[in-house]
């Protein structure tokens, strides 16, 4: 692994400025302490082997019960790499714990504005991203060639990362004309400058509410910052799971809708998508898991669409609502829904949270019936096929959100006059 | 007799006449107060708003997520302050000019009746528009959340909480209006008293069973692996 690093120049350039550090390494959420030290540790001496004089700080959220020491410095400590406790905002969590909140990114950058770094780079509390190599991958390009961002490419399998597959991911390209694979990830390399924007974002009230998530790439887009992607052989599979799937949902895409609001004016004007530089070499994806039962999803689609047709009445147009009845007469193995309808359900979501159509705790909550009957046709369709045909399949439902954006579009200007 | 009867009629229009005459400028009092109070309560309004619009009130709200958001979605917060601001102004004048139509003319018995009973109404009207407005809201997040939950029976409860919130409303505004105090009483305790009886004698008596089964499983079920979920969402 040691092999691949190579001395950043920009870190040795770094050197000779009064800065107390290079590199930051942050974690934004809470973690355990004791894994921390020795994840950083072993990355840290990986790091110093290929570049000595590298100089990192490791920012973490301390427990609040917890006393600072006088010093503010931990034993394990070596030269060139200092740990830096941080208070944790107070308030509630994040709805996704391995998410960077607003608030910890503003304490990180503070940190990161004091000790002078040129990179910083944002792990997920199951420290997976903590190794040399990742770290090397997120951040050298930053370094060398002036990145603003570096977004992760992470090696799934087919059935992981679904939200991010049916949504995140190719509603963000078709808005922002990025196709960027993971634009909610929870590692990620940042200039410092930038890292600086994304904390004046959250400072400034524009990403500012509780239950409000950093969405890097958005923030990248908007501000016309240079992102890259990176190949990156991380999993991160246990840290959440046992998260309630609708109160996620609802988080995640509330977040998402209120960016897409406050960003009207920008996306509104981009058309079409461009690739992403990525870096490194494809990691070799995960092998698909075995047979899935779509049963019990298919059965929670029919149980929303025999109850929920009252709200969603309010969010859809009545072709929408006439093919979802469709669908629920499909038999099991013939369940589909097609991506045109499932780009305006997604499409018309937005806009009814964009016009408080109903409560919008409501309206989020009204998806999670719907989006189990797209995982259902999706895992249904998947497994007739090989492997090597996931990527093209979600290559045509990005397509699909970028083909139906003239809708979203027209829905979104005169959401009165145009209802299909 | 026809000369009679002429005078009576005669009398009795005048009368009618006088009583119009003396009740004219109680009404006009009475607009006049309305009028007033509404231009007040316009530029009452107004003024809220831009001073709201100025502190970025909606702004404030939404970073906390207000409740008002929540039950009112469809309206900024800036415009149901504004309304209710609007609102309370109208009916202070509408008191103020049912006042001034007393005083002019000097019929109080019907005025300070309705000027008495006033409050009342317009509290239990009040009382009827959120009941409502919490029932709706209430039934729709227990049905999405029950969906969410894969009840089968979501639109029961749902249902259910939607019919316990209105009746408990009902109760409310006639208990507020004083309509029939007592009976309202007694049989709103019975029913919600009956409502919980049978409800726990359903699951202690006819559950009794299930209950013992289920629990009696989980003491004696062996510690099993659970399975790895094949499913990621994120």
């Amino acid at each position: 692994m040691t092999e691949r690093l190579q001395v950043p120049v920009a870190v040795e350039v770094q050197n000779e400025r009064s800065g107390e550090a290079d590199l930051l390494i942050g974690v934004a959420s809470p973690v355990s302490v004791e894994k921390l030290l020795t994840a950083s540790l072993a990355a840290f001496q990986s790091l110093a082997l290929a570049a000595p004089s590298l100089r990192c700080v490791v920012a973490y959220p301390r427990d609040p019960q917890e006393q600072p020491s006088e010093n503010g410095a931990l034993p394990e400590e070596r030269p060139g790499l200092r740990f830096v406790p941080y208070l944790p905002p107070p308030g509630q969590p994040s709805v996704v714990p391995s998410l960077a909140s607003p608030a910890s990114l503003r304490a990180i950058e503070l940190i990161a504005t004091s000790a002078g770094v040129g990179a910083c780079v944002i792990v997920s509390p199951d420290l997976a991203a903590v190794d040399a190599q990742t770290i090397q991958s997120l951040t050298n390009p930053i370094f060398e060639n002036q990145w603003d961002l570096c977004m992760p490419v992470y090696a799934t399998g087919a059935l992981d990362d679904l939200l991010n597959k049916s949504i995140l991911s190719p509603l963000t390209r078709a808005l922002y004309g990025r196709r960027i694979r993971s634009p909610l990830a929870a590692d990620f390399g940042v200039s410092a400058a930038m890292l600086g924007t994304l904390a004046e974002g959250a400072a400034g009230g524009r990403i500012a509410s509780q239950d409000a998530l950093v969405w890097p790439a958005v923030e990248a887009a908007r501000t016309e910052n240079r992102v890259l992607q990176a190949h990156l052989a991380v999993r991160h599979d246990a840290q959440n799971e046992g998260l309630d799937l609708s109160a996620v949902l609802a988080g995640v895409l509330g977040s998402l809708f209120g960016e897409m609001d406050r960003n009207a004016s920008i996306w509104q004007r981009i058309r079409g998508s461009q690739a992403v530089q990525t870096s490194d070499n494809p990691t070799a994806p995960v092998a698909a898991s075995d047979a899935v039962d779509v049963r019990p999803l298919i059965d929670s689609f029919h149980l929303g669409a025999r109850n929920l047709q009252e709200v969603w009445s309010l969010i859809l147009p009545p072709i929408t609502l006439l093919e979802l009845k469709h669908i629920t007469r499909l038999a099991p193995d013939q369940f589909r829904i097609p991506d045109t309808l499932w780009v305006r359900i997604v499409y018309d979501f937005a806009l009814a949270h964009r016009l408080r159509t109903i409560s919008r705790s409501h309206i989020l909550g009204a998806l999670t019936p719907l989006y189990l009957g797209w995982v259902a046709s999706y895992v249904l369709e998947l497994s007739a096929t090989s492997s090597s045909a996931v990527e093209p399949r979600l290559e045509l439902l990005a397509q699909a959100y970028e083909s139906g954006k003239p809708y979203l579009l027209s829905r979104w200007r005169w959401p009165d006059r145009f209802n299909p | 007799m026809w000369d009679q009867i002429e005078h009576s009629l005669h009398q009795s229009v005048e009368r009618v006449f006088t009583k119009v005459a003396m009740l004219l400028p109680g009404i006009l009092a009475f607009f006049l107060a309305l009028l007033v109070f509404l231009a007040v309560a316009w530029l009452a309004a107004y003024l809220v708003r831009k001073i709201l619009v100025a502190m970025r009130f909606d702004d404030r709200l939404h970073l906390e997520r207000s409740a008002l958001i929540e039950w009112s979605p469809s309206q900024t917060p800036t415009l149901i302050v504004g309304r209710i601001v609007f609102w309370v102004c109208l009916l202070a004048g509408v008191v103020v000019g049912l006042s001034a139509f007393e005083a002019a003319s000097a019929e109080s018995l019907l005025a300070g009746y309705l000027l008495a009973y006033l409050p009342r109404l317009v509290g239990a009207v009040l009382i009827l528009l959120v009941g409502n407005l919490v029932a709706r809201f209430l039934s729709r997040t227990v049905l999405i959340g029950a969906v969410n939950m894969n009840l089968q029976y979501a639109r029961l409860l749902s249902s259910g909480v939607r019919w316990l919130v209105l009746v408990l409303t009902a109760a409310m505004v006639l208990d507020h209006l004083s309509i029939a105090g007592g009976i309202v009483d007694l049989a709103f305790g019975i029913l919600f008293g009956g409502i919980v009886l049978a409800l726990a004698l359903a699951v202690g008596l006819g559950s009794r069973d299930l209950v013992s089964r289920s629990l009696e499983r989980e003491v004696t079920r062996p510690q099993e692996p659970v399975p790895e979920e094949k499913l990621h969402h994120f």
